[in-house]
């Protein structure tokens, strides 16, 4: 074997002479695209002819730019104002063996209705010229295949950084890897069986067909004697004329791929139904009470809007694009061979994938009112949200001034203990002026000090005793307030709450007014039996006549008959309804 | 049947009957994916074990429905089906979570009792692939698009170079069809 890295044995059958390969697929363009990419290639000026390269300058500043030895070089042939880029590229891919010695160069051309077209005329594989001595198909499979990957690579580098985010949502960010539909185009073709069938025979020449072009499909020879293979993955066109075949096979090329693109189109729109089912999973539990989730609904909603964006976009390239190539299509097919038309059934392909670009709009439609249902749905729920966090807070208020009011309670038995110490430093003061001050009166005998001992350590035991119990009873105060919230949503009459809390000791009224309601807040005071009295906050909607919740702050012991009595005064506000 | 059977049919169906082996009767039946299939598949070409077989790359549609470029063998694909044809294999189609597919394969009673009167010599030769020094079973791995030949027991992982694509050395101009209605285009190059 002469030359390459192949560990196997090729088996080399089938020789072809002349051979062309031609790759098209469909990237989505438009005009403005063209335009930004002409700027890139230069396109614009009269005078083409030089290879430009596409690195991207990391220091733009700097006066000189070193690039690297193995890049590619594109040179613009022909330009129209934003209608099309031909181009010529010589492509070096880095990742390629270099001691495999190759001269890549293929002619692109991209269309603003995204049809892109690469073309390559294989004139030497390992060092043998092709037109003279052919080429195995074996050998040209992976030089097919070397194609097929660097132009994609050679692309990237072309395609604004919109274009490289539709290319990416469609084949999941490994665009590289994309396949194209090959058509390749020979003057010859060894061995050349007058009968077609023996190319399907099975076992050698079939699986070396195969091996390019997936499952063989049509096996035909025209009437001018051209032969025409066409497998799921490519076709070959082996004719003295095949220049009369380009644009068919072109425009095969074309629609085959588009299919692929479309499979990605579809694919990447069922992903997106997961992802909303998913959310719709996230809400209906954040709906029954799981409020954690509710960042991750939010999160993955954003990212799937996102997504949906993107697809929609791609949905309206495509429906742009192909009215324009079917018109396209129209116009060219007077030249092209009928029969060869006919036989690769090419206008059922082509309507086919055009109803297919149609009816993605259906999905389009029931994914965008799915969207917008979703962001609904999880925007009430986020509402919801912030006011149970809102009321949540009120109560803690309410919580903290009763805390605020425990340790005020607190701070009175310090001041008692405050009072007594300072009276004692007083006392010492006083004594440390005056001297000890002591009268003849005596209420003991002097001369019996065990009699003095005890009297002081009982009068000592009393006070110590008074100030506890007085501080116990202060204490005990501070735990007797209790709070209850009562949540009634209940529809009412306005007009008899009003009258209802006419006769209160009201302390404060909230009000707040929102679009769909005037909530009220009022707190006051009901004179209970107790030391304590009952404070209530009631909380309705004037506007729609509802009683919201209720709060009751009051004595531990008689929070229970407080609740049950206002419910109770309550219940006659309540409509019938 | 016995002569339309070749020696590397024999070695592929040892292989999937080697992966599918129940241990208990009652078990549920096991089944060898498409895509560990290639790859030992792969790995029988480049050693020598398939005689007749070759490979070229090949778009292969991955678990998460990107594609990979993958030396995958056309005749051992042909001799799949005749052995499917013959009775010997079954092919199972499953689809996976994420809306793509998966074949997978196993060997019939048919084949397990064909395989029964096979040469010993050829099994044995198959076996030097499949299983590690310490004669363990190895299974395919697949992780970061990168494949291997791994043996749980050993720990051992060897990489198979499937998705590594040869080069051969080639020329080529540039063409684009005349119809498209570009000037000249081989200005400098040709002539
Ligand atoms: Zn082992």
């Amino acid at each position: 074997m002469s030359g390459g890295n192949i560990r196997d044995d090729l088996t080399e059958s089938m020789i072809l002479k002349d051979v062309r390969i031609l790759l098209s697929e469909y990237i989505p363009c438009d005009r403005n695209i063209l335009e930004d990419i002409g700027n890139k290639l230069m396109s614009t000026r009269h005078v083409h002819g030089e290879f430009v390269t596409m690195l991207v300058d990391k220091f733009p500043e700097s006066t000189t730019f070193t690039s690297e030895s193995e890049i590619n070089f594109v040179r613009v042939i022909d330009a129209a104002n934003s209608e099309y880029i031909a181009s010529e590229i010589k492509i070096q891919d880095p990742d390629d063996d270099s001691s495999i010695e190759q001269e890549e160069t293929v002619g692109m051309y991209i269309s603003h209705d995204g049809h892109v077209v690469y073309g390559a005329e294989i004139f030497e594989t390992c060092g043998e010229e092709t037109n003279i001595n052919g080429v195995s198909l074996d050998k040209i499979s992976r030089v097919v295949v070397d194609l097929i990957y660097d132009s994609s690579l050679m692309m990237e580098t072309l395609l604004t950084h919109h274009q490289r985010r539709l290319m990416d949502c469609i084949y999941k960010g490994e665009s590289r890897s994309r396949y194209k539909f090959v058509g390749m185009l020979a003057s010859s073709m060894a061995p050349n069986f007058d009968d077609i069938t023996q190319y399907m025979d099975g076992e050698e020449y079939q699986n070396e067909l195969e091996q390019l072009l997936d499952n063989l499909i049509i096996t035909h020879r025209l009437n001018d004697g051209s032969l025409l293979l066409v497998g799921d993955a490519g076709l070959i066109l082996v004719s003295e004329n095949w220049s009369k075949y380009e644009s068919l096979v072109s425009f095969y090329a074309l629609v085959r791929s588009a299919e692929m693109f479309v499979d990605g189109l579809y694919h990447r729109m069922s992903l997106l139904w997961d992802e909303l089912a998913q959310v719709r999973i996230l809400i209906e539990k954040t709906a029954s009470g799981d409020h954690s989730v509710i960042t991750r609904a939010q999160n993955i909603l954003t990212e799937a809007s996102a997504n949906f964006t993107i697809i929609q976009s791609i949905g309206s390239y495509l429906k742009r694009g192909f009215a324009l190539l079917k018109e396209k299509w129209l116009s060219e097919r007077e030249g092209v061979d009928e029969e060869a038309v006919s036989v690769l059934n090419f206008q059922n392909t082509f309507d086919r994938l055009m109803n297919r670009i149609s009816d993605t709009d259906i999905d389009l439609q029931s994914l965008s009112s799915e969207v917008e249902g979703l962001q609904t749905l999880l925007s009430t729920q986020i509402e919801q949200q912030m006011r149970r966090v809102y009321s949540a807070l009120r109560d803690n208020t309410q919580s903290t001034s009763e805390v605020i009011r425990a340790s005020e309670r607190t701070g009175n038995v310090l001041n008692v203990i405050e009072l007594i110490l300072s009276g004692t430093i007083a006392f010492d003061i006083v004594l440390a002026i005056t001297g000890e001050y002591s009268t003849d009166f005596h209420l003991f005998p002097e001369s019996n000090p065990i009699l003095f001992f005890t009297l002081a350590v009982t009068l000592w035991t009393a006070i110590v005793i008074v100030l506890k119990k007085g501080m116990d009873w202060l204490e005990s105060k501070v735990e007797k307030s209790h709070l209850v919230r009562v949540t009634l949503n209940q529809k009412c009459d306005v007009a008899a709450i009003e009258e209802y809390l006419a006769n209160k000791e009201i302390i404060s009224i909230d009000e707040e007014f929102q679009d769909d309601s005037e909530d009220v807040r009022v707190h006051y005071i009901l004179p209970s039996k107790g030391e304590d009295d009952t404070k209530v906050t009631l909380h309705y909607d004037r506007r729609n006549g509802i009683i919201n919740d209720l709060t009751i702050e009051a004595n531990s012991e008689y929070i229970g008959i407080a609740k049950e009595k206002i419910i109770k005064d309550l219940q006659s506000c309540f409509s019938e309804s | 049947m016995q002569d339309e059977i070749t020696e590397d049919m024999i070695k592929l169906l040892h292989i999937i009957h080697k992966y599918t082996l129940q241990e208990e009767k009652e078990k549920d039946p096991k089944w060898i994916k498409e895509l560990p299939l290639a790859t030992l598949i792969y790995k029988g070409i480049i050693t020598g074990l398939f005689e007749t077989y070759d490979y070229a790359p090949w778009s292969v549609q991955m678990l998460d429905g990107t594609r990979q470029w993958l030396n995958v063998s056309r005749e051992a694909k042909d001799d799949l089906e005749d052995l499917l044809r013959l009775g010997l294999i079954s092919i199972l189609r499953l689809s996976t979570g994420n809306y793509g597919y998966i074949t997978a394969y196993r060997v019939t009673p048919r084949g397990a009792s064909f395989l029964s009167s096979a040469s010993e010599e050829i099994k044995k030769t198959v076996n030097q692939l499949l299983y590690c020094n310490s004669e363990h079973l190895r299974f395919v791995e697949i992780q970061n698009r990168q494949f291997y030949l791994f043996c749980t027991a050993c720990g051992i992982r060897e990489r198979v170079s499937i998705d590594d694509l040869e080069d051969i050395p080639y020329k080529s101009r540039s063409y684009l069809p005349k119809y498209l209605g570009i000037g000249d285009l081989a200005r400098g190059e040709k002539e």
